[in-house]
Formats: C-alpha cells, sequence, structure tokens
C-alpha cells in the first residue's frame, strides 16, 4: 500500500511509539519513581507527536500533544516533580489520544456524516473491531537483534553461495577434459595407427578420461555439500523470517494498563492492573486484533465489575480493585485469562436486559442455568454498556469481541462469583508459532509434535507392548496409558507389528495422558508453525504445518486431539487407563438388568464390582467400607437413592465417598433434588453412552481419593 | 549563474519527466477479443475455467495427505512458501476418474485455494455471444451452470470457480462452535 492511499502509514507507527512511552513514563511517575528526570523526555514524546500530528493534519491530537506539552512545560523547567494527582490527569489525555488515533485506524465514517445516529456509530465501532482483515497497512515492529540474526544469516548464505563457484571451476576443467577426449577419439591414430601408436593412443584416452572423471567427482562433491549448507542456512532464514511477524504479548500491557486506568479515574474507581506471560510471542496480526478486544474487556470490568472504593471497604475489600491479565500458552492455542475482584455479573440484571431487548422470551429466560444466563452476555444486540456508561458504553458489548476472536477460529468464555469477580477468558489458536518441536517418523512420513505437550519418548521392545485385540497399552512410570501406533490413529489400517516402537507420551492437560507409536524420532528442532489454510475445515489430529527443506510440508500434530482420540480408539472400556489397583464399586439397583450392564461394563474396564438390589442392602454393604464409588439408582422400592445418599452423607467417614446416581429422571428438577441430597455426579439412563459413563466413573475415583 | 533561469527550468522538467518515465508502467496489453479460459480434463470430461478467477496452473507438487480430512480434500502442498489446500476439482463436482490428479489451479485471491484437475488441455478465447450462462436443470452441476458454445462441438461447460471458493470456505469455518 502506498502512501497516496495510507497517508497516515508512518504517522501511525510513530505516533503509537510515542504515545507508549509517554503512557510508560507518566505510569512510572503515578508509582512515585523516576522523578524528576523523565519530564524532560515525557516532554519531547508530546512536542515530537504534536509536530508529526500537525504534518499530517490531525489537529486534534496536535492540539491534545500541545496541551500536554504545555503543561508539562513548567515543571520542565522548574525541575519539579509532577504532583501525582495530575500525573491521572495526563493519562487520561493520553488515553484520548490514542483513542483518536485508533480511530484513525478505524475506516471511514459513513457517508451521511452530519445525521449518524448512534446505532450507525455503534455499528462503524463495532467493524473497527471486528474487521481486521480490512486493507490497512499492519506494522510490526522488530526488534533489532533479530534483523540483525536475519541479515548475519543473509550472508552466511551469499558466502556459501562463493563457495560454489569451485563447482564452476571444475565444470570447467570437465569441459576441457570432454574436448581433449574428443579430439583423441577423432585422432586418425584411433583408426589407422600401428600397435604401438595405438597402444600409447590408448593410454592417453584413459588418462584424460581419468581426469575427466576427477573433475566431475570434485564439481559433484562440491555441488552437494555447498547445496546442502546453503539449503538449510535458506531454511533457517525462511523459519527467522517468518519469526519477525511474531511480536511478544507484553506489547499489550501498556495500552491495557492505560485503559484501566482511565475507566478508574473517570467514574471513582481504583484499579491495579497485573500481567502476565508477556514474553509469549504470537502473529502480530491477530495480536492487533486480541488487543482491541481487551481493552473493552478491560472496560467492562472496571465500569461494571469493581466497585467504588466506599462499597469494596463495605464488603471488606480493599478499596483498590484489581484486573489481572494471564496469557498462557497450552498445546496450540493461547489463552487470555482477564480476572476482576469486582461484583460479578448480576444475573437477575441480565435477566431483566434479555427480556427488555427481546434477546430471549420469558420462557426461555426460565429455562436458562446461571453459564446460559451469562452467554446472553455474548448474544447480539445485548449490551448493558451501551445504556449504562460513557466508559464501555461505545456499544461495543461482548457479542464483538466473540466475532472478533471467532474470524480467528478461537472463543471467549465467561465465568462469574457474586461479590468475587468476573473471568473472561478469550482464546485463540497460534496462528503462526515459533515452538520446539520433535520430528518422527510413521509410514515413511515426516510429522511434527510439540514438545511442551510431550511428557517422555523412548525405546519400547515389541512385547513391552500389551495387546488386546486391536488396543494396546503400555506402562510408563507405573501408570498404565493406552497406546496406538500414529499410523492407525492416522487412518492408516494395518500397520505391521510386533515390532519395535519408539512411543510418545502425550500430555494434554484436561484431556489425559496416552502414548503413540512412531517407526523413528527425527530429533528436536525450532519450527515455526502456520495455521491450515481457510479451506480446511477443523481436523482434530494436526494443529498445523511448517516445510521440510524441500518445501514439502510437514504436519504439526495436535496432542490433545491424539490423546482424544488413542483413548477412544484403543480402550473402548478403559476411560483413563489408571487402573493400576481394581477399585471396588458398589452398584445399588433394583432392576436386575441394570444392574447386570452396570457390572459387565464397568469390570470390563477393570472394576471391581459389588451389587446390591436395594437401598437397605447397598446402605449396609457400604458401611462395611473398601469401596472407591457408590453408584446408586433413584427410585427403588423401600429407601430411595436419595434417601441412602442423605444417610451416608450423615456418616462422617462416608462424607467423601463419591456417589454417581443412575437414573431415567431427566428433570433439572430431579438433578437438583439430587446434588442436595449430596451425589457428586448424576447419569441419566436416557442418554446412557459408555464412555461418558466411563469417564464420570473414572473422575469421581480419581476425586474420592484425594484426602478429604 | 551559467544557465538562463528558464533554461534551467526546462532542464529540470526534462530530467523530472525522464525520471519518471523510467517509473511508468508499460502500455497495456491489447486486449484481444473474447474472455481467455483454460481448457481443463475433470472426471474424464473437459470442462473450462475462465483465467481471470485464477491467480496460477502449476504442475501438481507433493501433497500431503491430512488425517481426518474428507475425500475430496487431497492434502496440503506447499508452493513457495505457502501452505495450499488442494481440493479435488472430480469429487467436488461429484465426478468418477481413475485418473491422478496432475494439475493444482490456484485460486481465491488471498485466502489460496488450491484445485486439483486430471488434464490441462490448453487455453482458448471465448466472445460474450459464445459463453452462454445458465443451463438450469439440465447442467450437470450448479457449479458447472454456463457453457461455452463452439461451432462442431458439443457446450463445453464453464465451472462457477468463484462459487467454488466461497462454498469451500464457508464449509470449513461452519462447524467450529460446536467445539
Amino acid at each position: 500500500m502506498s502512501l497516496d492511499n495510507d497517508p497516515y502509514r508512518y504517522f501511525r507507527i510513530e505516533a503509537r511509539e510515542l504515545i507508549e512511552q509517554l503512557t510508560q513514563g507518566l505510569f512510572t511517575l503515578a508509582d512515585g519513581e523516576g522523578g524528576a528526570q523523565i519530564l524532560p523526555e515525557l516532554f519531547r514524546y508530546a512536542h515530537t507527536l504534536k509536530g508529526a500530528a500537525r504534518v499530517v493534519g490531525q489537529v486534534p491530537l496536535a492540539e491534545m500533544a500541545h496541551a500536554v506539552e504545555d503543561a508539562l512545560s513548567p515543571y520542565r523547567n522548574s525541575g519539579q516533580a509532577l504532583p501525582v494527582d495530575s500525573v491521572h490527569e495526563f493519562l487520561r489525555l493520553v488515553g484520548q489520544m490514542a483513542e483518536a488515533l485508533d480511530a484513525l485506524d478505524a475506516p471511514p465514517p459513513a457517508p451521511a456524516a452530519e445525521t449518524v445516529s448512534s446505532e450507525a456509530a455503534v455499528a462503524a465501532v463495532a467493524a473497527a473491531v471486528a474487521a481486521p482483515e480490512a486493507p490497512t497497512s499492519e506494522v510490526v515492529r522488530v526488534e533489532l537483534a533479530r534483523l540483525d540474526t536475519l541479515l548475519e544469516g543473509l550472508s552466511e548464505a551469499v558466502v556459501q553461495l562463493g563457495g560454489l563457484r569451485g563447482v564452476v571451476e571444475a565444470l570447467g576443467q570437465a569441459q576441457h577434459g570432454a574436448d581433449t577426449l574428443l579430439e583423441q577419439l577423432t585422432a586418425p591414430v584411433a583408426s589407422n595407427g600401428s600397435p604401438a601408436e595405438r597402444a600409447r593412443w590408448m593410454s592417453r584416452v584413459l588418462a584424460v578420461t581419468e581426469g575427466l572423471r576427477a573433475s566431475l567427482v570434485k564439481a559433484g562433491r562440491q555441488l552437494g555439500g555447498g547445496l546442502g549448507q546453503v539449503e538449510s542456512e535458506l531454511g533457517r532464514l525462511r523459519d527467522g523470517a517468518n519469526t519477525l511477524r511474531l511480536v511478544p504479548t507484553q506489547t499489550l500491557f501498556g495500552p491495557l494498563e492505560l485503559a484501566a486506568r482511565d475507566a478508574a479515574a473517570s467514574l471513582g474507581r481504583q484499579v491495579e492492573f497485573r500481567a502476565e506471560g508477556g514474553d509469549i510471542q504470537i502473529d502480530g496480526h491477530v495480536l492487533a486484533a486480541v488487543r482491541q478486544s481487551l481493552v473493552h474487556v478491560v472496560r467492562n470490568a472496571v465500569d461494571h465489575g469493581l466497585e467504588t472504593p466506599d462499597e469494596r471497604r463495605a464488603v471488606g475489600k480493599s478499596p483498590t480493585g484489581l484486573f489481572s491479565l494471564k496469557v498462557q500458552r497450552r498445546g496450540g492455542r493461547v489463552f487470555f485469562v482477564c480476572e476482576d475482584d469486582g461484583r460479578g455479573v448480576d444475573l437477575g440484571r441480565v435477566r431483566q436486559v434479555a427480556l427488555e431487548r427481546g434477546v430471549v422470551t420469558p420462557a426461555e429466560v426460565d429455562a436458562l442455568d446461571e453459564q446460559g444466563l451469562l452467554e446472553l452476555l455474548f448474544q447480539s444486540g445485548f449490551s448493558t454498556a451501551r445504556t449504562v456508561t460513557e466508559v464501555s458504553g461505545r456499544g461495543v458489548g461482548l457479542d464483538v469481541v466473540r466475532e472478533m476472536v471467532r474470524r480467528f477460529k478461537g472463543d471467549v468464555h465467561i465465568t462469574s462469583r457474586p461479590g468475587l469477580g468476573t473471568s473472561i477468558t478469550l482464546e485463540v489458536p497460534l496462528t503462526l508459532a515459533s515452538l520446539e518441536v520433535l520430528g518422527v517418523e510413521a509410514g515413511g512420513q515426516r510429522m511434527l509434535v510439540p514438545l511442551e505437550s510431550l511428557s517422555g519418548a523412548l525405546h519400547l521392545p515389541a512385547e513391552a507392548v500389551t495387546w488386546t485385540g486391536s488396543r494396546a497399552s503400555i506402562s510408563f512410570g507405573g501408570e498404565v496409558l493406552p497406546f496406538l501406533p500414529l499410523l492407525d490413529a492416522m487412518g492408516n489400517t494395518g500397520a505391521q507389528r510386533p515390532r519395535a516402537w519408539s512411543v510418545l507420551v502425550l500430555n494434554a492437560g484436561s484431556a489425559g495422558r496416552a502414548a503413540v507409536g512412531v517407526e523413528r524420532l527425527l530429533g528436536i528442532s525450532r519450527r515455526v508453525s502456520r495455521p491450515l489454510p481457510s479451506s480446511v475445515p477443523p481436523l482434530p489430529l494436526v494443529a498445523g504445518a511448517s516445510f521440510d527443506e524441500q518445501g514439502v510440508p510437514l504436519l504439526l500434530l495436535d496432542a490433545a486431539g491424539l490423546v482424544r482420540l488413542v483413548h477412544s480408539g484403543s480402550s473402548g472400556g478403559v476411560p483413563k487407563a489408571r487402573i493400576t489397583q481394581k477399585h471396588l464399586i458398589l452398584v445399588v439397583d433394583d432392576s436386575v438388568t441394570t444392574r447386570m450392564l452396570e457390572k459387565s461394563i464397568l469390570e470390563a474396564a477393570g472394576y471391581q464390582v459389588e451389587l446390591a438390589a436395594s437401598g437397605e442392602e447397598g446402605l449396609e454393604k457400604i458401611q462395611r467400607g473398601g469401596h472407591a464409588l457408590l453408584i446408586v439408582d433413584v427410585e427403588m422400592p423401600g429407601m430411595t437413592g436419595l434417601d441412602v445418599t442423605r444417610r451416608i452423607r450423615s456418616i462422617p467417614s462416608l462424607q467423601g465417598l463419591p456417589i454417581l446416581m443412575v437414573s431415567s429422571l431427566a428433570t433439572d428438577e430431579d438433578k437438583r433434588r439430587g446434588r442436595d441430597a449430596g451425589v457428586s455426579a448424576y447419569i441419566v439412563k436416557g442418554e446412557f453412552q459408555q464412555h461418558s459413563y466411563l469417564d464420570t466413573v473414572a473422575r469421581l475415583i480419581a476425586s474420592g481419593r484425594r484426602p478429604a | 549563474m551559467s544557465l538562463p533561469r528558464s533554461r534551467t527550468a526546462l532542464r529540470l522538467d526534462e530530467l523530472r519527466e525522464g525520471f519518471d518515465a523510467s517509473f511508468s508502467r508499460p502500455p497495456p496489453p491489447r486486449q484481444e477479443p473474447g474472455e481467455a479460459l483454460l481448457r481443463l480434463r475433470v472426471g474424464g470430461a473437459p470442462l473450462a475455467v475462465k483465467l481471470g478467477h485464477l491467480s496460477g496452473l502449476h504442475l501438481m507438487p507433493r501433497l500431503v495427505r491430512l488425517p481426518g480430512a474428507p475425500a475430496s480434500l487431497l492434502g496440503v502442498a506447499g508452493l513457495r512458501g505457502q501452505l495450499i489446500a488442494v481440493h479435488d476439482l472430480t469429487a467436488l463436482l461429484g465426478l468418477q476418474s481413475g485418473e491422478p490428479p496432475r494439475w493444482l489451479l490456484l485460486a481465491g485471491g488471498s485466502r489460496r485455494v488450491g484445485l486439483a484437475a486430471a488434464g490441462f488441455e490448453g487455453q482458448m478465447r471465448a466472445t460474450p455471444e459464445q459463453l452462454r450462462s445458465g443451463g438450469g436443470a439440465s447442467a450437470a452441476h450448479p457449479l458447472l451452470n454456463s457453457n461455452v458454445l463452439l461451432p462442431d462441438a458439443p457446450p463445453l461447460p464453464v465451472l462457477d470457480v468463484d462459487s467454488l471458493v466461497r462454498k469451500l470456505l464457508e464449509d470449513a469455518s461452519g462447524p467450529q462452535q460446536g467445539r
């Protein structure tokens, strides 16, 4: 894009940099550090910004910069420190400048400018937030050191290419040799010389041919070695150039802190901003979009989440509210976890606003649980902010935030606890990431596994893998893990076995652990992974791709997807493969069919099962002890499941016992009654599925093992 | 000053023009009548694609299969450092052929989409009169809704590349919600 169709191209970069520097300097002053020596710098930033804004005809911005410059002037001259109170005023002004600059990034307003309705303004801002693909000139700032490394690499590649000159020389010799050979072969002596002449001729021919061969061998050797070096150097350069697109998330923190303080100052609140995970790097393109969304989340939090200092004191909280941003990388995704310690979401108000705006009908709203109500905040057209205040009331609700992250195949989640705060998590996939990977080979294909999701890699003889039909398991660190050859996981059945395996133990966090077998491990390297093209539907096993030396794609495998597949593909019965000792489960059900069905499923999964046909019998057996879990039916003659549960919960030694209620009852009211009685989980017979059932059983047993 | 001011100005204009001219674009190529089309072979049958809808035509590079992908998605390939998803035209148009895809067509602007065809049979031009849209219900596939009418030959179906690319991109982003 030329300067003609984007006159602000360079101004934007400079102004953003200056505003960031102003912000940082003011923060330092606000925290009571720095003192008088920072003032001249701040003055200079404001002055430069003013000049730059005037050059591009941005009069309002220039005037704001001028105001800052003017106000700083007396302190700069006198050497006095800036009063902390006025720092906030300066921060507010700088915040306004940042907004004016953001507005410059936004597409031009709708043509009917004189009567722009608030709806149109809302739409324009929403479009600005939600349209990161608009053809603005995006800019990434790059550390000089990274650029230097790249330039060094380029010089190295040039030197190595120079080394290939020797090949030209060797080929020249070879050509000369070939000419001489031709000359010899067409010499008269070849056809009509005497035997002695012919013998001498033959030895000359042999010598020339030998020389020709030597020249070619030399050229080949030089070419082979040199090309290999140039190739790998250029490959490194390509990866290095790709990482130039990556920006540390740290660059978000300044503008967000500014937004938080700005909002707090104008609303009479106090806020402390904490951030961590700034060293994580993501694609500048994604970060720019995430930044705008996070600004709205921050403003929302200060505006609707945090209470006033008096209100906070009254409920025993510190008068200064806390807003924290944690950036975390898990697998192929980056999470921006935003938490405040405010009042939490007022669900009553959400319900009321949803009804007023016609987002839901009264019948629908009654059917919603807490999470359902929170989800309403993401519905299009739902924004309490629109009418409430000026701070977050830009008409940009969480719906736009979600729409933006979904553009990048990400998502937003919200949880809230009354009186304790709200947590909003933005989750985006790493579109371009520099990460350490282990190269593996399966079925002749090379693939990559992210190192961060690897618990271990080991070589196992064929007999270390225990096969039961098509399922297999291995033992790793005292744990039995389901195992699947990677080729099988990728849909190529009929892989040869038994054989020795290179085994990868994958740890996918909440998805658990599993092992996959490959033919060879190819070593660890750092690679730049890119997303699969837009026309590829989401694939559970592939997180992205990189390129090999020949430019052929190398798939980056998704550990979580693989672990889930191995669990479902190889276990059938064993959900988490954690059953090294047999847990005893008591099943209480008056129906013999249900009892026997559950018994067979549980036993196939490796549990030991005891049965009881009535609540009374169950209660008697459970008190003998030794059970890891009670599975109980609700409706039974005599003591019902709820009665049994209540009785068990009244016995101190059994209060920690997990209880799974299985029933044909399905209403929320039934579930609530179960919960009230002390049931740990509830499974409805109509929705009975072996996997979720066994998953629940395994989860409950694991939770019950924790000391109460 | 050795030169009168007006001559300096003239000389400056001359230099400026020369400088500007060195950057000016070459004259646009003379437009030949009609629209350029590529003639391909897909599913054993001929098919045309408007050249203006494509950004490249390459011999098929090495493909890497994607586990869990639909059958019509042959895999991904690397092309000058770009990752391209390659979709099989034969399968997308509901045709059948034992012929391996040898050609890769690039379409879709910035969000590049690769389309695989078995054969590339040449280039042709068609006048607006020869291009007829709206085969209606008689079209073999909704994406083959227009034809090139050539003398002494059966109508040659023209693939609606833009609609196909749009559909592929929409389908790929569709079922994301339930994650």
